[in-house]
């Protein structure tokens, strides 16, 4: 039996209630299933979390692996993957923790320009603003996402150049108010000075 | 085969692993060529597959602590009844462990008995049955305090899928959300909701779409439950 057929044999032996072959599809996969969560959150005791979690998927769900989707290894890679950035989503104090780490570790993490934090970035973003008054959330978008000037702001929403400052002021002052953003969402986007 | 549709995740890992036959992986490597998402994934695998994190390695305690979570679903599964052992009792005693054995035998004759597939959230491709001919849409009904629920499901006789979708889930802690599939003959399928910002999607193939009688989910603890202990939170009759 090749070593591929062997660890189907072990999920459908899982699947039929062996609590033998789930120790030993454990053994075979918790450090690769360990490194990629570590690698997404950075932190030890939540990695030991989602490989928790994932692991006790697998032995409930076992019988939902398809050969056709791919290998034993990819499907328990993108399983991990998407729970660890369930972590992130979940824990903001993690995800803001991790997107420091990354910017100020560029040279500890070359080439880690990694898209799935950049949407969670912009999730963290879009539910601060999400907490602000609707008319500071619009000029702030205007002003930060869009580029718009102040002037072309003003004209679009019908309000003299002096409000819309104050819109954008305010607006920033309450998303320095949201203390579990101060640090990231602030002028130097986490970045020590 | 990838022109129009994206490269599934699986399918990039296992380009990375090495995994893909030679024709297969002439097929990504085009499809990389154009498309940009694609690339942002594939280089996103690469660092994850590439990192090497070898002085942090899971603890000893780790498998120590699955093996205790399996403990205790299992330990739910199969609730144990105690017979009090008074003499005079022998008979009744007998009699009960009969009937215990006989409606566990019949019970978990009921439980997931039906084999389909899944996929969750992110992993539930672009296109799906929504817009496919002779798709239902029922709303999904919130139960008493669940009432900011909201949420459809959609069903595909033709094609035996089902698609839910449901928003405002509050976020639990040490809870999930459980779903129970109950079709017309009484058996029951369960599985976990897989939330998302208080949202979830589930899609399910090769389902006897024909043989629903309701959908409702409830709260259970961590991990989920074989029987529902938890309050319903919304429910979708198919009567």
């Amino acid at each position: 039996m090749s070593n591929d057929q062997e660890n189907i044999q072990l999920l459908k032996d899982i699947a039929a209630g062996s609590r033998q072959a789930f120790d030993i599809f454990y053994e075979k996969y918790i450090s690769f299933v360990y490194q990629i969560a570590f690698s997404i959150v950075h932190n030890h005791a939540e990695a030991e979390d989602i490989c928790h979690d994932v692991f006790l998927e697998v032995y409930q769900k076992a019988r939902q692996y398809s050969e056709e989707k791919g290998s034993i290894k990819a499907w328990l890679a993108v399983k991990t993957k998407s729970r660890s950035l369930d972590r992130l989503r979940k824990n903001k104090p993690l995800l803001i923790h991790r997107l420091e780490n990354l910017s100020g570790s560029k040279k500890m993490e070359p080439g880690a320009d990694l898209q799935f934090l950049h949407s969670l970035e912009k999730h963290l973003i879009v539910e601060a603003l999400k907490a602000i008054p609707i008319e500071q959330r619009e000029a702030i978008i205007r002003s930060y996402y869009n580029g718009e000037t102040h002037n072309e702001i003003a004209m679009t929403m019908k309000k003299p150049l002096g409000s819309v400052k104050s819109l954008i002021r305010y607006g920033l002052n309450n998303l320095r108010k949201q203390k579990a953003l101060m640090q990231w969402v602030g002028i130097d986007r986490g970045e020590k000075k | 085969m990838m022109k129009s549709k994206h490269i599934p995740e699986e399918q990039l890992v296992d380009y990375l692993l090495g995994n893909i036959g030679e024709w297969d992986a002439k097929q990504i490597k085009a499809h990389l060529y154009h498309c940009k998402k694609c690339q942002y994934l594939l280089s996103d695998w690469q660092f994850l597959l590439s990192q090497d994190h070898k002085k942090f390695q899971p603890s000893q305690s780790m498998k120590d602590r699955i093996q205790h979570s399996i403990n205790q679903m299992e330990g739910k599964s199969f609730k144990r009844r105690t017979v009090i052992g008074k003499p005079g009792l022998l008979f009744a005693t007998i009699a009960c462990v009969f009937l215990i054995f006989y409606s566990v035998h019949s019970y978990y004759q009921d439980i997931n008995t039906r084999n389909y597939e899944i996929a969750e959230n992110d992993e539930i491709p672009p296109e799906t049955i929504q817009s496919a001919p002779h798709t239902q849409q029922i709303k999904v009904t919130p139960v008493s305090e669940f009432n900011q629920i909201n949420g459809y499901v959609w069903v595909n006789r033709n094609r035996n899928e089902m698609l839910l979708e449901v928003d405002g889930l509050e976020e639990l802690i040490n809870q999930d959300y459980q779903l129970w599939i109950i079709y017309m003959d009484n058996s029951i399928d369960h599985e976990i909701l897989p939330t998302q910002n208080g949202m979830t999607r589930m899609l399910f193939r090769d389902i006897d779409v024909d043989e629903f009688k309701k959908l409702k989910a409830s709260v259970e603890p961590r991990g989920g439950s074989i029987e529902q202990t938890g309050p319903d939170t919304f429910i979708v009759e198919f009567q």
